[in-house]
C-alpha cells in the first residue's frame, strides 16, 4: 500500500528542526536536576576553605596573605570546576536512560542534538553559576581582609620616623594590588571554558560508555593526559627524540596547557582582549569538534 | 528470544556493528583533529609564553625532572593548594625548629609555585634570620664554635638560596633587597650590602627607601665616605622630603669626619626630630 | 464524539509497520538475535490496538521502532503517514513508558510545563493545558506536590499526562498498568477509553490479557519476535462452533426442558450454572460500596499515596 508523505495535524505548528527554547527547557531542567543532587554543598567546603584561608596569619607579608586567599580561592575553582564538569556529565545522560525519563523526552519532536546540547548547557549553567558565587565570596573576603591589612601596615609603618608619606603609600599600594582585580573574571572564564572542553568531551565519551564510571575515568584520564602531555611534547621535541605512540596520543588528546593562563592571571598577569578572545575560540572549536562526534555517535544510539 | 536460523539476507554473515565501527572513525576524526589544531596551538603556547602568561617548560635535565615536571603539569590549577599545604607544614616545622624540615617543605613550595618569588625570599628569611638565631642560643648545641659555625652554614644557605633565585627573576627587586639586608644586619659586610642594594633600584617591588639604604650603607664602607657623603648629600638636597632622621644624622657623621666647610654643611635638626638609625622593618608580620 | 466521526477517512493508518525486522548482535561473538522478525500491522486512526505477548517476546522493541528511539534492521514504520525517524513524526505521538519515573524533582505542573515546553507549547496556551490534563488525570490536588511523594498510580496518570500534552493523534503505552492497583488500573482503563472517544489511536503493549480484552478493538499477538496472531478482537475471541446462551430468571422446568431439546438435536451441552463475575470486577464492586458508604457516613476518602520523602 502506498501511503502519501503526511503532514501534522492541520492546525499543528511543524516543530522548528532546531529550537534554542528546547534547548533552554531541557539545560533549564538539568541544572535543576543538578541543584536537587545538592552539587552547591561544595560552596560550604569554599567558603570554609576561603575563610579559613583567611585568618591563617602565618604566613608572614600582608601581600602573601592576599595572594594565598586568591590562589587557594582559584585552585578550589578550578578543581570544582572541570572535576564537577566530568562527573556531573558523566551522571545526567546515564540517569536519563536508567529512569527512561530519555523515553519519554525522545520520543517528544526533541532533536537528539538538542538533548546533547540542553545536558551540556545545564551542566555549564551549574557550573557558571557556582563559580560567579565563589568568585563573589572570594572578591569579599580579599577585600575584607585587604582592609584589614592595610590598616595594620599602615599603623605599624606610621611608627617608623625614617618612612616617608610616599613610601608608606609605595607600600600599601603593593598590598593594595593584591586584592580583588577585575582581572580575575578573566581567570574565572578561562577556568569556565576549559571546564566546557571537558564537559563536551566527557558528553563524547558518555555517547559510547557503558557506564557512568567508566565515563568518568575515561574523562579524568583525558583530563590529566591533556594537562601532562604538553610538558612531555616539550621534553621529546626539546632532546630532539620522537616517540611515534607519544605523537600519535598528542593528536587525539586536548592540549589543556593552554588553559594554565589562569594561573599566571591569578599571580598577577593581565591577558589582553586578543588572548581571551584566542584562548574563547580555542575553547569553542574544541567544544564544536567534541559535540558534533558526541552527536555523530548519539544520533542513532539504541536505547 | 533464540538466534533465528531464517534471518533475512541481509544479515548473510556477520551483523553490523555500528558502535565499533564510529568508535574507530571518531577516534580517527579527533586524530585528524589533532593534525591540524597543532598549526595553531604551537604558536598559541609560544605566544602566551612570551607574553608571561604561561609558564614555560624547563630545560631539559634529568629523567627524574621529566617526572617532576609532568606532576607539576597534570596537578594544574591544585598548585596553589598544595603549595599552601606545603607551606602551613613549613610553618608547623618551623615552630618545633627543625630546620632541616622547614627546608624541605619550602623546597616543595618552590617546586610546586616555582613562579612565586616570595617563597624564595621566606626561606632565604627563615635560613638567614630564624635559624640562624636558633642556633646563636640554641642549648643543644653546647660548643660555642659550633653554634657559630651553625649559624654562618644557615646565613650562608639564606644567601645561596637568594643567589640561585635572583637570575629567574631578573625584574624583581625583592630579592636583591632581601638578600642586601642579610648581607648588611647578618653579615656585616654594608660594601656588599651597598651594592646589592643599588642593583635592586629601578626594579620592580623596590620602594623608595632602598635609594637611601644605598647611601647608609656606603656610609659604614672603609673608603667610601666621601662617595656616600655626595649620594646622600643629593638627596638631601633633591626633596624635604628626603629630609629624614638617618640621612640627616648620615649626612652630619660624615661631614664631620671628611672635615666638610662649616659653610657647605647642612643645617642641624630640629631639637624635636630625633636622630635615630635606620629601622625600617623588612614588613615581616611574625 | 466517536472514533469514526473525528477521523477522516482519507487519514493515513496511525501506525503502518511493514516487514519490520531487528536484529542485534550479540556482545563479544559473532552471534546475533532476532528480537523483532517481519512484523507488519496496521493501527487505523481512533483504533485502540493490543499488542500482546509474554516477557521477551519482542513487544517492547517493537514499540521502540514505533517511537523512533531504535531504527530498524529492515522494514519501515511510518506514523501518519511520516517516517518515525522523522521528527515531526513524534509531534503526533504521546507515550508512556513502562514503570516510568520523571524528575522527581519536579511538581506534578512542573512536569508537565517541562514536556510542554519541550512540544513548543508556551505561555497561556501551556497553562491551560496544564490545567485540563490535570483534571483530565484527576490530579489538580496534587499539581504542586513534588513526583517523589507520588504513588505509582499517580506516577502513572502524570505519565499519561505528559504523554498527551501536545495533543497527539496517536498515544503509545507499554504496559500501562503494570504494578497498579485495582483502582489505579480501572482509572487508567477509562482513561484509554476516553481517549479512544475522542479519536485519539492508541498503541498498547501489555501482557494483562483481560486488560486487552476490555479496552482492545483489534490486538496482535506477538511470539518470539514473530506476530502469530492479528485482527480484530471479536472475530480473534469468537468460538465458531460454540453458541451461548444466557437467561434471567429461569425456572428450573424451562432449562430441563432446553436440555432435552439440546439432547433430542444431537448437540453437546458444554456447561450450564450461574455466570461468575471476574475477581477484578468483584474486588471493584466492593470498594466501591465501600467508598458509596463512607460517603453517605459523611467521611472524605483522601487519595492513597505513600507519605512524601524527606
Amino acid at each position: 500500500m502506498s501511503v502519501p508523505n503526511h503532514a501534522p495535524m492541520p492546525g499543528r505548528p511543524v516543530p522548528p528542526m532546531f529550537s534554542p527554547g528546547r534547548i533552554w527547557t531541557l539545560a533549564a531542567a538539568t541544572f535543576t536536576q543538578l541543584v536537587r543532587m545538592r552539587t552547591f554543598y561544595f560552596l560550604l567546603f569554599f567558603a570554609v576553605l576561603v575563610f579559613g584561608m583567611s585568618n591563617v596569619n602565618l604566613l608572614y607579608t600582608a601581600e602573601q596573605q592576599l595572594s594565598t586567599i586568591r590562589g587557594t580561592s582559584f585552585g578550589a575553582m578550578w578543581l570544582f570546576a572541570w572535576l564537577f564538569a566530568v562527573t556531573a556529565t558523566a551522571v545526567v545522560i546515564p540517569r536519563d536512560i536508567e529512569d527512561r525519563t530519555l523515553y519519554t523526552i525522545l520520543s517528544k519532536p526533541v532533536p537528539r542534538v538538542e538533548y546533547l546540547l540542553g545536558k551540556f548547557f545545564g551542566v555549564l549553567l551549574v557550573i557558571t553559576v557556582a563559580l560567579g558565587a565563589m568568585l563573589l565570596l572570594s572578591g569579599l573576603v580579599l577585600e575584607f581582609r585587604k582592609a584589614g591589612l592595610i590598616a595594620e601596615t599602615r599603623s605599624y609603618l606610621e611608627q617608623s620616623p625614617d618612612l616617608t608619606p610616599a613610601d608608606i603609600q609605595g607600600q600599601l599600594d603593593a598590598i593594595s594590588s593584591e586584592g580583588f582585580h577585575p582581572r580575575l573574571f578573566t581567570a574565572a572564564w578561562i577556568i569556565l571554558l576549559q571546564a566546557a572542553v571537558m564537559a563536551a568531551a566527557t558528553i563524547l565519551v558518555s555517547t559510547f560508555a557503558s557506564s557512568s564510571l567508566f565515563t568518568i575515568i575515561v574523562g579524568i584520564a583525558f583530563f590529566l593526559i591533556g594537562h601532562g602531555h604538553r610538558i612531555a611534547v616539550d621534553y621529546w621535541s626539546e632532546g630532539g627524540a620522537t616517540n611515534n605512540w607519544l605523537a600519535w596520543a598528542a593528536k587525539v588528546v586536548p592540549d589543556f596547557h593552554i588553559f594554565n593562563v589562569h594561573e599566571k592571571i591569578v599571580a598577577g598577569s593581565t591577558a589582553s582582549p586578543l588572548v581571551m578572545a584566542e584562548i574563547t575560540a580555542y575553547a569553542g572549536v574544541y567544544c564544536l569538534v567534541y559535540l558534533l562526534l558526541g552527536w555523530y555517535m548519539f544520533s542513532d544510539k539504541e536505547f | 528470544m533464540d538466534s533465528q536460523p531464517d534471518i533475512p539476507a541481509v544479515y548473510h554473515g556477520r551483523p553490523r556493528r555500528p558502535l565499533v565501527r564510529k568508535t574507530l572513525l571518531v577516534l580517527l576524526v579527533l586524530w585528524a583533529f589533532g593534525a591540524v589544531r597543532g598549526a595553531w596551538e604551537t604558536p598559541l603556547i609560544a605566544s602566551l609564553r612570551g607574553a608571561d602568561l604561561l609558564q614555560a617548560v624547563p630545560a631539559r635535565e634529568t629523567e627524574t625532572k621529566l617526572g617532576r615536571n609532568s606532576v607539576l603539569a597534570i596537578l594544574g590549577g591544585m598548585r596553589p593548594l598544595m603549595a599552601v599545604y606545603a607551606k602551613l607544614s613549613a610553618v608547623d616545622k618551623w615552630e618545633i625548629a627543625d630546620w632541616d624540615e622547614v627546608e624541605k617543605w619550602y623546597g616543595i613550595t618552590i617546586l610546586l609555585q616555582p613562579e612565586d618569588y616570595q617563597h624564595r625570599i621566606d626561606l632565604a628569611w627563615h635560613c638567614a634570620y630564624n635559624a640562624r638565631a636558633y642556633y646563636e642560643t640554641s642549648q643543644h648545641v653546647p660548643s660555642g664554635v659550633d653554634r657559630a659555625r651553625e649559624m654562618e652554614v644557615w646565613t650562608d644557605k639564606g644567601l645561596a638560596y637568594l643567589d640561585a633565585a635572583i637570575p629567574e627573576f631578573p625584574d624583581r627587586g625583592e630579592l636583591l633587597q632581601e638578600k642586601a639586608q642579610i648581607l648588611e644586619r647578618k653579615k656585616h659586610d654594608p660594601c656588599a650590602a651597598a651594592e646589592t642594594y643599588r642593583l635592586a633600584l629601578g626594579k620592580k617591588g623596590v620602594l623608595g627607601y632602598v635609594e637611601r639604604f644605598v647611601g647608609y650603607q656606603l656610609a659604614q664602607c672603609p673608603g667610601k665616605e666621601q662617595e656616600a657623603y655626595t649620594y646622600l648629600k643629593r638627596l638631601y638636597d633633591e626633596a624635604e622630603k628626603n629630609h629624614l632622621p638617618t640621612l640627616i644624622h648620615e649626612v652630619k657623621r660624615l661631614e664631620r669626619k671628611l672635615q666638610i666647610p662649616l659653610l657647605l654643611r647642612i643645617p642641624d635638626p630640629e631639637p624635636d626630630q630625633p636622630g635615630t638609625r635606620n629601622t625600617v622593618p623588612g614588613l615581616k608580620v611574625p | 464524539m466517536s472514533g469514526s466521526s473525528s477521523t477522516p477517512p482519507s487519514s493515513p493508518p496511525a501506525i503502518e509497520a511493514r516487514e519490520l525486522t531487528k536484529v542485534f548482535p550479540l556482545q563479544w561473538s559473532k552471534g546475533y538475535m532476532v528480537a523483532v522478525d517481519k512484523v507488519s500491522f496496521t493501527v487505523n486512526a481512533g483504533e485502540v490496538y493490543g499488542l500482546i505477548g509474554p516477557n521477551g517476546s519482542g513487544k517492547s522493541t517493537t514499540m521502540k521502532l514505533v517511537l523512533g528511539l531504535m531504527a530498524p534492521s529492515l522494514g519501515t514504520t511510518k506514523v501518519f503517514g511520516l517516517s518515525t525517524s522523522d521528527v515531526r513524526a513524534r509531534s503526533e505521538i504521546g507515550f508512556l513508558p513502562e514503570n516510568p519515573y520523571f524528575y522527581k524533582h519536579l511538581t506534578g505542573a512542573e512536569t508537565l510545563r517541562f514536556y510542554g515546553k519541550l512540544c513548543g507549547l508556551r505561555g497561556r496556551s501551556l497553562q491551560e493545558r496544564i490545567g485540563e490534563l490535570l483534571e483530565l488525570v484527576d490530579l489538580e490536588h496534587a499539581r504542586d506536590r513534588r513526583l517523589a511523594g507520588y504513588s505509582k498510580g499517580m506516577l502513572q496518570r502524570i505519565g499519561l499526562a505528559q504523554a498527551l500534552v501536545q495533543r497527539p493523534r496517536l498515544v503509545v503505552l507499554d504496559e500501562p498498568t503494570a504494578g497498579v492497583d485495582p483502582i489505579g488500573s480501572r482509572e487508567i482503563r477509562d482513561l484509554i477509553l476516553r481517549l479512544k472517544q475522542e479519536g485519539i489511536s492508541v498503541f498498547l503493549c501489555s501482557h494483562l490479557l483481560e486488560q486487552v480484552q476490555e479496552v482492545c478493538d483489534r490486538v496482535g499477538i506477538i511470539f518470539q519476535g514473530k506476530l502469530r496472531r492479528e485482527g480484530p478482537l471479536d472475530e480473534l475471541t469468537a468460538i465458531e462452533n460454540q453458541t451461548e446462551i444466557l437467561l434471567q430468571e429461569a425456572s428450573p422446568a424451562l432449562i430441563s426442558k432446553i436440555q432435552a431439546l439440546i439432547q433430542a438435536e444431537g448437540a453437546d451441552l458444554l456447561s450450564l450454572g450461574r455466570p461468575r463475575t471476574t475477581l477484578e470486577r468483584l474486588f471493584l464492586d466492593e470498594v466501591e460500596r465501600g467508598l458509596a458508604d463512607a460517603r453517605s457516613a459523611g467521611v472524605h476518602s483522601a487519595e492513597p499515596s505513600p507519605p512524601p520523602r524527606p
